[in-house]
Order: structure tokens, then C-alpha cells, then sequence
């Protein structure tokens, strides 16, 4: 099937077998390959892509029920090749990140936290994270990092 | 971990949808946002031959209150009906259950209408409709019918839907003004699959409750009403010992079995304690609201 998508502002036409999962798509089709695959049924979290804005598993969809819809992936965040954004910077800053294979995942999901303007609870950013499954880092510095990304202060010493 | 091959039909209408299911021989299945059967086909649980997306069918994404019901498009996702004014406004239940549905981000393409369809018994949803007495309304080859809740959820994800039919809409008594609700689950992770939940609607007037609607969740092959212990607390205030009561009685009501999460008693004992907190949140949420 021909399928016309908008991938990180870039326009992109494909024929795609009806079975072709997003995630693969990105990956193998479009060589995307900073989306991550882990689980393939929606556990882990780390395929999150945005679909039209919202965060979305890319395992869970296929290709061909993106068409005319806007993909963006985590190599459409950083505005150059040195740049970061302050979400990213703030990963970088807090140790948010080690072996590297749930980040772009989280990074999805968190910018979508950061682009609403809401102010969440370090409680609502847990709550958030709980589809991310990270096995290196125990969570707390990506909590911060996603904390200070939303505008928060530190988080008060116990 | 793939799927395996299908052919792909993505129908402007409603009628288009249900002709194509009609014609599929039973092989056919609708696709909404896809959380729980796109997982399936990957798994190679499911195969079917022919899928068809409803995401392209339009009208089926309202949220609208008509006085009595909640109606809830199909296809409306379950992140927009848990940041929706209107439905926190008049079911509240609905907000306070879909916070344990899955994660943000299967929330974000997860339909209210296909978690209905799915009929998972450990699902919040059904789970909700179940327990305030709602219905659906299904679109199929030989027209519209309306199924009431209790008819709806048969066992395990299987519903009284035939093959070739569609849930249109979904209607959620409106138990806002006058009301209060409260939702409790335990499950290993937040977003897991519960290994027992409850949800509770209590009305109160003049300090005594009127109406109650309690079910439980993931403790039987459909969501349950819990009969006895709505009528337990019909025309008295809820204090300690109605509460605890009403728990007891719910409790004898369920027959779970055991798994890996917990045995039988763990999950009994667990509907118990989850009403006895989750029924004064309840009955103090319809206190403030009529305030």
C-alpha cells in the first residue's frame, strides 16, 4: 500500500506491507534507528514515537495507519548536530541515561510532558515514567532531568 | 515477534465497516486504537485475515451528556476522556478509573470503545460500564441495537457482539451532581494488568445514601455487580461499620481463582480492603459535592 507521511517535518512516500509495524518502518524503511525496539507488545516503552503530537507506542501501530499523519522520532528533536534541547541537556545533566537503549522512548514521552505547560508533581512524572522500563539507572536522575525540563526546582533534600 | 500477513482496509463508514466484517467469514477483525490486538498479532495469539481500521470512519469520536448518559464515541481515546471537563463533571468514576489504564502513552491511542470490545476481564473500563449499569450501542449488517451492560461481558473477551457487529457508542449513567465515586486497584505495577480492582458510586441525600452501584474487577471471567453490598448500605449514612459491612458482603460475592500475583483468598481479601477505602472516598466525595 502507498502511504504519503509527514516524519520529523520531512515529507516521506512508501509502499509498506499492511503488516509492517511503525516501529519497523522507522527503523529498516526509513533508517530511523533511534527508535528503539524492545518488547513488541507495548510493555517497555521503548519505541515511543509521537503520532500527531501525542506519544504513542510505534510497535503498537502499522505503518500504513500513519499515512497522512505527522511521525516524529528522537532524531527530530534536536534543532543541529551539536545542539541539545533543554530536555535532553537536562538528561545529560542529571545522569538521566547509561546503556542508552530506553532514552529515546522516555525522551518522547517526556517531551510531550514538557510541550503541554502543565506543571506535574515529581509523583505524576513517576507515574509518567511507569511505561519506561530502564534497567541501568534506577529512575531517579531521569526523574529529575524531566523535572527540571518542566520548570521544577530541585527536589527538597529528605 | 512480527505479525503475520493480513489484508488492510481502512473504510470511510460505518457501513463500509461492518460490510467488510460481514464478508470476512468470521475472519475479520475491526481495528480501533489497537493497544490490545495489535500485542495479540504480534505474539501470533491473533491472525486474523483481514482487518479493518475504523480510525477512518467518522462521527465516532463525541463526548456528550444527555441528561442521563455519558455517551462516549467509540472511537474517542481514552487520554481525551480522562482530561475530559465533561466527563469528570458527570462520571466522575471515569477520570478516577482510567488513570490505572495502561501508560500515557497507550492511553493516547487506546479507544474506549475497543477496551469495551476486548471485554478483558482485568480492564478498567468494562469494569466501569459494568458497575453503573451502562450499554453500548452496536452497528451491524441488520442495523443498530442497544446491549445493556449486564448482557454485554459473557466471559473471557467475549462479548455478545457478532463477528460482523460494532460498538458505536458507549453510555455511562451520569452519576455526578448528588454523587460520589472512588476507584481502587492493586496490580503488580502501575498500568499492569490488576489483580483485583472495585469502583463505587454512592448518592447521598440528606446525609444517608440512596443509591449505590459497587462492582469488582479481574476477580472473574466478566466484571461483577456486587448486589448485596449495595443493598447493605441503602438508607443510612456510610460509617466504619457500613463500610466495613458492605466490604464483608462483597467479599463473599466473589469466587476468584488463584495465579501467579495471588492466590484466591490474597485476591478475596484484596476487594475487601480496596472497598473499605474506596467506599468513604466515595460517600465523602458526594458529602463535598452537595455542599
Amino acid at each position: 500500500m502507498r502511504i504519503e507521511l509527514t516524519v520529523n517535518a520531512r515529507r516521506v512516500e512508501c509502499d509498506v506491507e499492511p503488516r509492517l509495524l511503525l516501529s519497523d518502518f522507522l527503523r529498516h524503511t526509513l533508517g530511523l534507528r533511534g527508535t528503539h525496539v524492545g518488547c513488541e507488545h507495548g510493555v517497555c516503552g521503548a519505541c515511543t514515537v509521537r503520532l500527531d503530537g501525542a506519544a504513542t507506542r510505534s510497535c503498537l501501530m502499522f505503518a500504513v495507519q500513519a499515512d497522512r499523519r505527522t511521525v516524529d522520532t528522537v532524531e527530530g528533536l534536536a534543532p543541529g548536530e551539536s545542539a541539545l534541547t533543554p530536555l535532553q541537556a537536562a538528561f545529560r545533566e542529571h545522569h538521566g541515561l547509561q546503556c542508552g537503549f530506553c532514552t529515546p522512548g522516555i525522551l518522547m514521552s517526556a517531551a510531550e510532558l514538557v510541550e503541554s505547560g502543565e506543571t506535574p508533581t515529581r509523583d505524576e512524572i513517576r507515574e509518567l515514567l511507569s511505561g519506561h522500563l530502564c534497567r541501568c539507572t534506577g529512575y531517579v536522575g531521569i526523574v529529575e532531568a524531566i523535572a527540571q525540563a518542566c520548570g521544577l526546582g530541585p527536589e527538597p533534600s529528605a | 515477534m512480527k505479525p503475520s500477513q493480513f489484508d488492510y482496509l481502512c473504510p470511510r463508514s460505518i457501513d463500509e465497516a461492518v460490510a467488510a466484517l460481514a464478508g470476512a467469514d468470521g475472519e475479520g477483525k475491526a481495528i480501533a486504537g489497537g493497544q490490545s490486538l495489535v500485542p495479540l498479532m504480534n505474539l501470533r495469539l491473533a491472525a486474523p485475515a483481514l482487518i479493518v481500521d475504523l480510525n477512518g470512519v467518522p462521527g465516532l469520536e463525541l463526548i456528550e451528556a444527555d441528561g442521563g448518559n455519558l455517551r462516549v464515541g467509540a472511537l474517542v481515546r481514552q487520554r481525551n476522556l480522562e482530561q475530559s471537563v465533561l466527563a469528570r463533571a458527570v462520571v466522575p468514576l471515569l477520570p478516577a478509573a482510567l488513570r490505572h489504564v495502561g501508560h500515557v502513552a497507550t492511553r493516547n491511542r487506546g479507544t474506549v470503545g475497543g477496551s469495551i470490545a476486548h471485554a478483558d476481564p482485568a480492564a478498567e473500563l468494562p469494569l466501569v460500564l459494568a458497575t453503573l449499569g451502562g450499554s453500548v450501542l452496536v452497528f451491524g449488517p441488520r442495523g443498530e441495537r442497544e446491549i445493556a451492560a449486564a448482557d454485554l461481558f459473557l466471559t473471557h473477551f467475549t462479548t455478545l457482539l457478532e463477528p460482523d457487529e460494532i460498538v458505536c457508542e458507549v453510555c455511562f449513567p451520569e452519576t455526578g451532581i448528588g454523587w460520589g465515586s472512588a476507584f481502587e486497584e492493586v496490580a503488580p505495577r502501575h498500568g499492569d494488568y490488576a489483580i483485583a480492582m472495585v469502583a463505587c458510586a454512592l448518592r447521598v441525600e440528606g446525609g444517608s445514601v440512596v443509591e449505590a452501584r459497587i462492582g469488582a474487577g479481574a476477580v472473574a471471567d466478566v466484571p461483577l455487580r456486587l448486589w448485596a453490598a449495595e443493598a447493605a448500605l441503602i438508607g443510612a449514612p456510610l460509617d466504619d461499620g457500613a463500610a466495613r459491612e458492605a466490604a464483608a458482603l462483597a467479599a463473599q460475592a466473589v469466587d476468584p481463582t488463584g495465579g501467579t500475583h495471588g492466590s484466591a483468598d490474597y485476591r478475596r481479601r484484596l476487594v475487601e480492603v480496596l472497598l473499605q477505602r474506596a467506599l468513604p472516598q466515595a460517600f465523602a466525595a458526594a458529602i463535598e459535592g452537595s455542599r
